[in-house]
């Protein structure tokens, strides 16, 4: 999954540490959704968009066609 | 969390950081050390009983409170690495039980028990390095 996460915490001037603590998680699972190499659940995709003041999930996930094709 | 604290076994920075506080680290060594003091009290059923229930007791005390710390990508990774730890230490049992039948026929439970863990440890760390490269 493709994610915006870089460029909006960047616009806030937001480091990875602190965008972590805002949603609780560690600072390796920032850098594994900003390289899109994890699917965060439901849950952690709002915190995120909302930490990023943003007012939609799909304005910072992005949903590939490979996405669509992976069994849940 | 009867007697582990979540907060004693928090990843902190560093290189240095082992993924617990020094209460962290008292408290399992505390743990580890009923090990010791088992073999040293005169050995019977009901000292066998009570010191490994005391282990036990407060090593899943510690799992669960550290268990406590992860955010969810990390719960995957621990429950992924956990089962493959579990296959790996059956078939590890049951592999090392039937070469030490073949050729003592008996089963040496000191070698059975450090053949297994050693497994499970090497197995664990491999499976989370694994998926911290990946996911």
């Amino acid at each position: 999954m493709k994610t915006k996460i870089k460029e909006h915490r960047k616009e806030l001037k937001m480091t990875q540490e602190e965008l972590a603590e805002a949603v609780n998680v560690t600072r390796q699972t920032i850098i594994a959704l900003e390289q899109g190499r994890y699917n965060p659940s439901l849950i952690l995709a709002y915190k995120v968009t909302k930490t990023l003041k943003k007012d939609h999930i799909e304005d910072i996930f992005l949903l590939e066609n490979e996405d669509l094709n992976t069994k849940t | 969390m009867v007697i582990a604290r979540p907060e004693w076994f928090k990843k902190g920075k560093g290189t240095f950081n082992f993924g617990m506080t020094w209460q962290g680290a008292v408290y399992l060594l505390a743990t580890l050390s009923l090990i010791f003091i088992g073999m040293m009290l005169p050995q019977n059923i009901i000292t066998t009983l009570t010191i490994g229930g005391l282990f036990l007791f407060l090593i899943i005390d510690a799992q669960y409170a550290s268990l406590k710390t992860m955010d969810e990508r990390e719960h995957l990774h621990y429950s992924i690495a956990m089962r493959n730890m579990a296959w790996g230490m059956i078939v590890t049992i049951v592999m090392v039980s039937l070469v030490m039948l073949n050729f003592n026929d008996e089963v040496n439970l000191g070698v059975l028990i450090v053949a297994v863990g050693l497994v499970g440890f090497i197995i664990n760390v491999t499976t989370r390095y694994k998926l911290e490269k990946s996911n």
